[in-house]
This record gives structure tokens, sequence and C-alpha cells, in this order.
């Protein structure tokens, strides 16, 4: 399923964005402004992955012999 | 009847005891220990007891053997496996000979231990083991690939760990046999079929220990060799702690359990949530900490003379507004509370403005248009120019005090 398959795969783009956000944010090369307006983005990618992770679900599929 | 002298009789002349003819033919073959090669076969422990029967066999003969688990209790002996004995000679009560087993060797396992070492070295050497070969696990796979035994253990332990952990991925399970003769095939087409048709993020080979010949397939050369030439990287849970097969070797990441190559496999969703908590902190922090620090600055220019320019006054200003403007749509309580302080400070600022400060009553002196601030700078009769908020007089010095 194709659109399970974003959502995830949003998650971990989500997560290495805001890594990265963070990783500039303390390099502290950004100016004052260029770092608030990073950081009120960066929360609101905090808050979205925190949700992806309240509703993720696994499945179990089993390969059949009959499948390959 | 012969000659009496030559039997064994009691010292009187008189006929054994059963139980003394058992002590005697005890006291000789006793003495004679045994090595004695056979195969299993009726082997027999009498529960609650802490001893066993068996028998060893070749094509035409069988020995009786007794064994008492206290002295190899390691060893689990199966009907068919080739052995060879250590022990003594015993008749027992019941008229028996047995062999008093005090020592086991699997002759098939030694064979394998040998064929193990002998493969192990050869692969090292090829260099399968490296470190440099090791693939790296993703961080957030979206499936994880399991190979195990149908309903064994080892399934269930990964697949509940999985689903504990982080539900962000999607197990794809395919059972395979893994031991008998069927083991080595299925399991080289089950990582095949994932390497051709189904990429996933990590492949997850498990089985739940066993002995070294249950383990056989996993020491098997082409098993090894097609591991190694997986692109999907392979967390194995095979052997277990002290008998790693060549799988072990040769997989990414070697787990101790089923149960750990899932923890390996997939992070853990609280830790991640912990991670995203972190990160909120360390901002809000590290942003917190640059307002006081530009506040700091304004603080600096505003206490030196380059604060008479307009221009600077203007420029700052804008900064401030932008950064309330910013902050104020942006930022938390504790990054609002800076700004009232730079509110504050705004206001100070415009008081120490030199139009400010005029309009307090205060005025400018200059002579020759320069700023007078010291009365050495004037002398009577000099020409000077005060200015006050809306304008400015000229005047000349009658008198100067001190």
């Amino acid at each position: 399923m194709p659109s399970e398959d974003s959502k995830k795969k949003d998650f971990e783009a989500v997560y290495k964005e805001i890594e990265e956000a963070v990783r500039d944010i303390e390099e502290g090369k950004l100016s004052l402004s260029e770092s608030m307006a990073l950081y009120k983005v960066t929360m609101k990618k905090i808050q979205l992955s925190k949700k992806m992770l309240q509703n993720m679900e696994s499945k179990i599929e089993e390969i059949s012999n009959l499948n390959q | 009847m012969n000659n009496l002298n030559e039997f064994t009789t009691k010292e009187n002349g008189q006929a054994l005891s059963v139980s003394e003819f058992n002590a005697l033919i005890n006291k000789l073959v006793s003495v004679v220990p045994v090595l004695v090669e056979g195969e299993v076969s009726n082997y027999r422990d009498i529960p609650g007891r802490n001893f066993c029967y068996f028998d060893i066999k070749d094509k035409s003969s069988v020995a009786k053997c007794f064994q008492g688990f206290w002295q190899s209790s390691k060893i689990s002996l199966e009907n068919g496996t080739l052995i060879k004995v250590f022990g003594y000679p015993t008749l027992q009560r019941n008229g028996s000979l047995v062999i008093d087993v005090r020592e086991i060797i699997i002759v098939g396992e030694g064979e394998l231990m040998r064929k193990y070492l002998e493969m192990k070295e050869k692969l090292k050497k090829e260099g399968l083991f490296d470190e440099r070969h090791k693939k790296e696990l993703p961080q957030f796979p979206r499936k994880i690939g399991l190979i195990a035994g149908k309903n064994s253990s080892a399934y269930h332990d990964v697949t509940a760990e999985i689903k504990e952990r982080w539900q962000g991925a999607d197990i794809i399970f395919h059972p395979s046999k893994v031991q008998g003769i069927y083991a080595k095939s299925e399991i080289m087409r089950a990582i095949q079929y994932f390497n051709k048709k189904k990429p996933v993020g990590a492949l997850i080979i498990a089985r739940g220990g066993g002995s070294l010949e249950d383990l056989q397939a996993f020491d098997s050369e082409e098993i090894v060799r097609e591991i190694f030439a997986s692109r999907i990287p392979i967390v194995s849970a095979i052997g277990h702690e002290d008998h790693w097969t060549l799988s072990d070797f040769v997989a990414d990441v070697r787990a101790k359990t089923p149960t750990k190559a899932a923890q390996l496999a997939v992070p853990k969703k609280q830790d991640v949530s912990e991670r995203l908590d972190y990160y909120t902190r360390q901002m809000g922090m590290i942003t917190k900490h640059k307002i006081d620090d530009a506040q700091s600055e304004l603080s600096y220019f505003a206490r030196t003379s380059k604060m008479k320019q307009q221009s600077k006054i203007n420029e700052i200003k804008a900064n401030i507004d932008k950064i309330l403007e910013t902050g104020r749509r942006s930022i938390r309580s504790v990054i609002e509370m800076s700004f009232n302080e730079i509110n504050i400070f705004e206001r100070s600022l415009k008081l120490v403005h030199p139009q400010n400060i005029l309009k307090r009553g205060f005025a400018i002196v200059e002579k020759k248009q320069k700023r007078v601030t010291s009365i050495e700078n004037i002398s009577c009769n000099d020409l000077v120019i005060t200015t006050l908020q809306d304008g400015y007089f000229e005047g000349t010095i009658n008198r100067k005090f001190k």
C-alpha cells in the first residue's frame, strides 16, 4: 500500500530534518532571526513526528511458498 | 570331574555364592579400562533416577552400557549416534556385563567440529568476516524481513519484540526449515527472495540455539556466501553464546537471541520520543541564549557613543521590531519574557537619545563646531552656540567658574 509507505518514509525524512535543524541551531552560525524562524518550523515538525509515532501500526505479512 | 584345584572356590573348597562370583569377576575385569566405539541404540533413562542404560553396537555385536548422569550430564544421547565410550567392564548383580561409562565422545560431532573449524579458517582468510564488509542497519526501517521456523519460538520472540518497540515497521515473514536436510536450500532461497523480490530495510535470520548438528545448515559454505552477497543488511540470531555459527560470523550484526535481534533492528518508540523532547528543550535553550546575547549587545551599544547616530538606532529598532514580530508568533512564554525585557530596554533606549535628553531641559554647548564638555575648553569672550530641543542661540562668555 503506497499511502502506508509514504507515511513511514515521511517519519524518517521529518526526523532527519529535525536532527539537521537542531545541529544548525547548535552550531550557532545562524542569525537571531534565522534561528527563530528555524525554531518555529522545527517545533511544528517535532509535533508532527510525535503524532506519527502515536499512529504507527505494524503488520505481519507471511510469504507462502506459492508467492514465490 | 576334573581336578577341583583348577577351579576357584572358597578357601575351604566350598562353592562360591553368586555374589562372590560376581565380585570375583568384577575384580578381574575392572582392571581393564576400555575405549569402545559403536552406535547408540536402545537408549533409556529411568525417570527420577540419576543414571541411564544404552547399548552400543556394531554390525554383529552389542555391548551394554550404564552411565551415571553426574559423570557426563552435558551430553544427551540419541539412538543412531556414533560414539566412543571410556569405561570399566562391570558385571552387574543381574548377571549382565556392562561398560560402566565414565566419558562419552560423540564421533560425529568431533568430525563436524573439525569441518566447522576448517571452513571458518578458510572463509576468514578470504575476508568474508571482515568488519569493512559489515553493512549498517537503517535507523528507521519500514520493513523487516524475518527468516525463521514456522511457529518457532524465534518467530514469536522477534515479532513480539518488534511490535512492542516500534510499530513503524511491517514484518515480512518468510518461513523456512532451520534444521534438517531441507534447511540449507530453504534458507538460501529465502535470502534470495528478499534480495530479488521483496526489498526490506533489514533481514533477521533467527533460530533458538541447538546442538552443533542441529545448527549444521548455518555452517554451510553456501549459506555463508549467500549472506555475504546479500545487499540487505542481515542480523543473525542463530547459535548460542558459546557457539557462533559461521552464519553468525558473516552476518552484518550478530545478536545473542532472537529478541536481541529485534532490538537491534528497530528503534524503541519511547527512546525516539524522548529524543524529540530533548531536541525541543535544546532548541528552546539555545534560542533563548541567542536572544539574551542580542539584548546584552544592545545594552552595550546604548552605553557607547555609537548610539549618537540616529540611523543606528533606527536599525536596531527595526531589528527589535522584527524580533518581536517573529518572536511573538513563534516562541513560548520563556522566550516571550525576553521580549518584555527588550521592550523595557527599548523604552530606556529612547530616553538616552540626545533629542529626548534635550526635551528634558538639557542643552548642548558648542564652540567652533566642537562640543564643549569641560570648562577648561572655553575662555572669556569665546563665541559659543547653545542648542535646545527646538532651536539654538549664540552667546559670548563673560565669566567662567570652576
